[in-house]
């Protein structure tokens, strides 16, 4: 649970429609939002806000800590405009309705990040990218129509995308982990001790590197080599009509 | 039955010098229920990290169905599911039953077929009932039954499993043993790495005792005399000697 609110990224699963739907067409949706969010006027952005945030509450179990930790993140970015403004005050408070726009663009963002995160597959995008180059390898091969050996994991986009998303949320249960046998011991990683926190950040890097080799392991014990076979899913009406959304947003 | 493994000689030296295994020749066949037990660092996962094609013998050589092990990986991949001790690191899904099927997937397997492997395995894992939880929110139970009916989803003539009962409780123990004796009665190939035998011992067609990366016992688990276990360091599994007993 403590990963859960620590790390805003965390995978969960929905069953929201928007999990069906095709990996491509849901990220070219996300970046229209995003362009839409940090450029339209207040009005629109407020309805795509209004609009994600339904979509969010829809799916199951949302993490809250996760939502206030990016609020927090957001509001710093947008606050930090008015800190020293450079005339011996130590805030501008003119600057706090345009802060406060720019928070509310940046957090419609991250709604529509979660959203995208949480009806997503591990490797859905992964498997979309591996296909390209697997398609550009053949091309090549058959162009020099001499034998090339298998690809390794450096010619698999896709598999290296698939471990770093893998990989990210289990840095944080190896942090977690780290940061309670440390206090059970006296030494936190919020102590003001140079020493004992660079023990304690040199286990994490270590005890990362561990678990990132065994995550491997098992994951090549179960099939997953660049040489697996990939699921690709197939665009259907829903999936030109989010692409279609994704367009006007570009334009708005 | 035909042999599926063979060590010849098999030797491993790590980069410092340290023996991992010596001089160790075995082989192990089809349908066989072998406990390869040792006290930690015996050498029981390195032997079986060579038996997948992760490690590469020092000296010696390991054969795959009679095929040198470098040949056969992709046969490996297909044939032998590996069950690590570390059960977290095996799961990928963020539900039980997509974990389930992120093995066959990887093998290309599709559609009626693929829902069917994923049926089975919740069924033979008994996990039944269970896949649309989230892996994080099972017990440790629960969640090493899920890294087994992972492994049992690709459908694997032979699984290993390394220290299938570590920090179970008693009824979780009891589960996986059930887990095993439904896949003996299946016909498959097990190999378990433990050095809890008296929890297998009776199930097992086979005890191969490592100690200090040497094979010192290797017969049927009721063969094994009382001093080979005091000797190697393992709990004597016989009412007479079982260290545990009350009377």
């Amino acid at each position: 649970m403590a990963n859960r609110l620590a790390n805003p990224f965390a995978f969960e699963p929905g069953k929201s429609a928007l999990a069906t739907m095709h990996p491509l067409a849901k990220l070219v949706f996300l970046l229209g939002v995003a362009s839409a969010a940090m450029r339209s006027s207040l009005g629109v952005m407020v309805v795509l806000f209004a609009l994600g945030i339904l979509a969010l509450m829809r799916l199951p179990k949302v993490a809250g800590g996760a939502l206030l930790s990016i609020a927090a993140l957001a509001a710093f970015a947008a606050l930090a405009r008015g800190v020293l403004p450079g005339d011996g005050r130590l805030f501008d408070l003119t600057t706090l309705p345009a802060s406060g726009l720019y928070a509310l663009r940046l957090f419609t963002v991250y709604v529509y990040s979660r959203l995208f995160y949480a009806t997503t597959r591990v490797g859905e995008i992964g498997d979309w990218m591996t296909a390209a180059v697997r398609v550009v390898r053949r091309l090549i091969r058959k162009r020099r129509s001499a034998q090339e050996k298998e690809p390794g994991i450096m010619g698999d986009p896709g598999m290296l995308f698939s471990l770093v998303l893998l990989f990210l949320p289990r840095i944080f249960d190896t942090y977690q982990r780290i940061k309670e046998a440390g206090e059970v011991r006296g030494i936190g990683l919020s102590r003001r001790n140079v020493r004992r926190t660079l023990l304690m950040l040199e286990q994490l890097i270590i005890g990362s590197m561990v678990q990132a080799w065994r995550t491997a392991v098992a994951m090549e014990a179960r099939g997953y080599s660049p040489q697996r076979s990939l699921r690709l899913k197939k665009f259907t009406g829903w999936d030109w009509g989010l692409l279609g959304l994704a367009a006007l947003l570009f334009l708005l | 039955m035909a042999e599926l493994f063979r060590a010849e000689g098999l030797g491993h030296l790590f980069p410092d010098g340290k023996v991992g295994l010596e001089d160790l020749s075995l082989s192990i066949d089809e349908g066989e229920f072998v406990i390869v037990a040792g006290k930690n660092g015996a050498g029981k996962s390195l032997l079986m990290r060579h038996f997948i094609g992760l490690s590469k013998p020092s000296s010696g050589a390991i054969l795959y169905r009679g095929a040198p092990i470098a040949s056969q990986i992709p046969l490996i991949r297909k044939e032998v599911g590996y069950v690590f001790q570390d059960t977290e690191a095996q799961i990928f899904g963020q539900t039980v039953e997509e974990d389930l099927a992120f093995g066959p997937a990887n093998l290309g397997i599709r559609g009626k077929e693929l829902e069917e492997a994923v049926r089975q395995a919740l069924r033979e894992a008994r996990l039944e009932g269970m896949s649309d939880r989230r892996p994080l929110t099972l017990s440790g139970g629960e969640k090493r039954r899920l890294a087994i009916a992972g492994v049992l989803a690709m459908k694997p003539r032979c699984v290993i499993l390394d220290e299938p009962f570590a920090n179970l409780d008693f009824p979780s123990a009891m589960e996986i043993i059930d887990v095993l004796t439904a896949l003996r009665a299946e016909g498959k190939t097990l190999i378990v790495l433990t050095h809890e035998i008296e929890k297998v011992f009776s199930l097992a067609s086979r005890l191969v005792i490592l100690d200090h990366g040497r094979l010192v016992f290797d017969a049927p688990p009721r063969q094994a005399p009382k001093e080979v276990f005091v000797q190697t360091g393992l709990v004597c599994p016989y009412r007479e000697c079982y260290p545990w007993r009350i009377d």
